[in-house]
């Protein structure tokens, strides 16, 4: 019995070294390269980048749902075709959407303000008769693209749909003679005049004003289709990414500090159970590590950080209850093993109860906060889980099979009690 | 004890209460940032130390008055600018900040802007009511769930001193002029969460006191004196740990970072205080007031005249 709990211990304590090597260096087995904290996504505060909030303008429109999917859509290619492909695009509520774009140094586009104008132009297109009726929209455009006209300056050129060709068509045959105009945005761009029927279903648009750029611009933006919704940019908020960087090493930094100084401390004032508590918060540093790189959607933001950071100290906070009570059930005469098993049977219902109205709180803040705060929601919920099962099974574990050794000099789990009785 | 010196313990938080107020008047209200009111706040690095006076000439020439301009960064070559929303209408706010950025390259050709946050009006007011509907709901699932595990007036004393942490919060955040907004409200609830950690294990502890020590042969306040010596090790332990990782954080952090360990600290340290001095002593009195029957009241009564002797 004691030499097996000597070994159990050991083993544990190889187990979370080697897992603890794991976590931080990565290990590679054959073609398997598995790297925990690469698979940790990191949030904009750290990657750099901008997060923009739109909002829908009217909500009463028809056929809304179907909009508002539309709008997610073209988010969606006019990100892509900038290369922005690990942008983000969530709806938000009933009105709301949340767009997501970290901005590196190969990115095509690097001014937040820019991306999120870009992006967010509805690029309303419209061709019009002189006296401003609608003869066709931007959706009945099939293709667009930038081209380098006959004159040399560029020009966007596009395909209509054949809905779209049998309405010009019928619209120019109608026309010659006068002046369509092209409005992008309630602003003319162009206003050509007739001079044929168009019936191919194809044209070009000019405009004294266009350069490479904005020229190619709107044929992207063509393409991608007007937004189905007027939207409000209501919230823009940016980082930079050596900013981001900077924040992730000082945070890093003062974690690691804040652990050394606290493992002397937990040593120093609990001796052999010290060592166990410093055991089981590696074990829970290397678990909360392990959770964020694996459960989908949580990010590691700056608060995040803390949230673990944090964390920790709480984790401290289950293993001090289990060993006052163990200290005072062994002033109180028992021998260790007694004190060990009363010690943790009385302590875990404090930690229960303790450990369920935090939960109860991050939950609520999970819930009801947004972006950055959600995060930290989320990395606090996982760190109240691993902690309790760092405290309640591992550490318990350990110190029933360290009292089981039958080390004579109780010194070395408790130090001697001072003054009289506590009352 | 803990019982007993409530009538003074309660003036301290009194006290700091006050000087908040009396700071947040003499300023002219708290020092509100931009995820409430709604605003801008751009960050220009600067490349080379600068002038607050060249910003804020620029700023001036453009028409925007009143934004403060804050000198940060690792050697302060950075300056923050803070827009309200009403002085910049708010379509217009790209523009502003390439505009403003064009007028200070001309004093400092290497600035570039790194940071831009702007947040609507409509946006602001949601994150308001987010908030307290967040600290409203966590506090009553919190209250059922001790009424559930303990009795209602222990529930009652919690959400008091939870209530209590908040308001020292706020308090010390208007005495140090520091800008509240939505890593503040995070901190709040991160404490709301963790003070009511320190309430239950007191809680915890008397609940067990009442059965190994009995309720006929002490009365509630010896109880609650004794527990709270049985549990002083622990308390004072955890709160340290805790505290010293969120310092290391606070040192060590960047603006962000800083802007949230602040407020940490102080709720931790209220939220330890609170738990002995407020949760316990509500609980305890209410409970003498509200459950106990007369043979109790009468052994309290008889034992404080004694003390008092």
């Amino acid at each position: 019995m004691r030499k097996k709990s000597l070994a159990a211990f050991i083993v544990v304590i190889a187990l979370v070294g080697a897992l603890t090597y794991v976590v931080f260096n990565g290990l590679s087995i054959g073609i398997y390269n598995f790297r925990p904290l690469n698979g940790i996504q990191q949030g904009l505060d750290i990657t750099g980048g901008v997060y923009t909030v739109y909002q829908a303008k009217d909500t009463s429109v028809e056929d809304y749902e179907q909009k508002m999917a539309g709008t997610l859509a073209v988010f969606r290619t006019r990100l892509d075709s900038k290369g922005f492909t690990e942008a983000t695009i969530t709806r938000q509520g009933n009105e709301k959407i949340r767009v997501e774009i970290p901005i590196n140094n190969t990115s095509e586009m690097q001014d937040p303000n820019e991306i999120s104008k870009f992006i967010g132009t509805p690029a309303k297109l419209q061709f019009k008769e002189p006296d401003g009726t609608v003869i066709m929209e931007g959706a009945d455009i099939k293709a667009a693209r930038m081209v380098i006209g006959q004159s040399g300056s560029p020009e966007v050129s596009f395909q209509l749909s054949d809905e779209g060709a049998k309405k010009f068509g019928e619209a120019t045959s109608r026309l010659i003679g006068q002046q369509i105009s092209i409005v992008l945005d309630d602003t003319v761009i162009s206003a050509p005049k007739v001079d044929d029927v168009i019936a191919g279903g194809s044209g070009v648009i000019t405009s004294t004003e266009f350069t490479n750029e904005s020229a190619s611009e709107l044929a992207m933006q063509i393409e991608s289709g007007a937004l189905p919704l007027d939207l409000n940019e209501i919230e823009v908020r940016s980082m930079s990414a050596t900013l981001g960087q900077d924040a992730l090493q000082n945070s890093i930094f003062a974690g690691i500090v804040g652990m050394i100084v606290l493992f002397g401390f937990m040593i120093a004032y609990y001796r052999i159970p010290g060592i166990i508590a410093c055991i089981t918060l590696t074990l829970y540093l290397d678990l909360v590590l392990l959770l964020i790189g694996s459960v989908p959607g949580v990010q590691l933001t700056l608060p995040g950080i803390a949230g673990i950071i944090l964390g920790i100290g709480m984790a401290v906070d289950a293993n001090v209850i289990i060993y006052e009570r163990f200290r005072e059930e062994a002033w109180a005469g028992k021998t260790l093993r007694v004190a060990q098993k009363a010690g943790f049977s009385k302590a875990f219902i404090t930690i229960m109860d303790s450990n369920v109205t935090t939960l109860i709180s991050a939950i609520v803040l999970a819930i009801y906060g947004t972006g950055t705060i959600k995060s930290f929601a989320y990395t606090l919920i996982i760190s109240i889980m691993v902690s309790m099962f760092c405290a309640l099974i591992v550490a318990r574990s350990l110190m029933k099979w360290m009292t089981s050794q039958n080390i004579k000099r109780t010194e070395f789990f408790v130090r001697k009690q001072r003054g009289g009785a506590v009352l | 004890m803990i019982v007993q010196k409530f009538k003074y313990t309660i003036w301290i938080t009194t006290a700091i209460i006050i000087l908040g107020i009396v700071f947040a008047l003499g300023y002219g209200g708290l020092n509100i940032g931009i995820d409430f009111t709604g605003g801008s706040i751009t960050t220009i690095e600067m490349g080379q130390d600068f002038n607050v006076e060249d910003v804020s000439s620029v700023l001036k020439d453009m028409g925007i008055q009143n934004a403060p301009i804050v000198k940060s960064g690792e050697n302060w070559t950075q300056a923050e600018i803070r827009v309200q929303v009403n002085q910049a209408e708010e379509e217009d706010q790209a523009q502003t900040s390439s505009d403003i950025l064009t007028g200070i390259q001309k004093t400092y050709p290497n600035a570039t802007i790194i940071s831009q946050d702007k947040v609507g009006g409509v946006a602001s007011s949601e994150l308001v009511l987010n908030a307290f509907l967040a600290v409203l709901i966590a506090c009553a699932l919190m209250m059922v769930y001790i009424w559930i595990r303990f009795e209602l007036y222990p529930g009652v004393g919690a959400i008091v001193s939870l209530l209590h942490d908040v308001l020292i919060m706020t308090a010390v955040m208007a005495i140090f002029r520091v800008q509240i907004n939505s890593s503040y409200i995070a901190a709040c609830l991160t404490i709301v969460g963790y003070s009511i950690n320190d309430t239950i294990v007191l809680y915890d502890r008397i609940r067990d006191n009442n059965k190994v020590m009995g309720l006929k042969k002490y009365t509630r306040r010896e109880i609650a004196n004794t527990s709270f010596m049985q549990t002083l090790g622990r308390t004072i332990n955890t709160s340290l740990t805790t505290v010293i990782m969120v310092t290391f954080l606070y040192i060590f952090g960047v603006q962000s970072i800083k802007e949230f360990a602040f407020p940490l600290i102080i709720g931790l340290v209220s939220g330890t205080y609170s738990s002995m001095f407020i949760a316990v002593p509500i609980s305890t009195i209410m409970q003498e007031r509200y459950i106990d029957r007369k043979g109790q009241k009468k052994k309290t009564k008889k034992k404080l005249a004694s003390a008092a002797k």
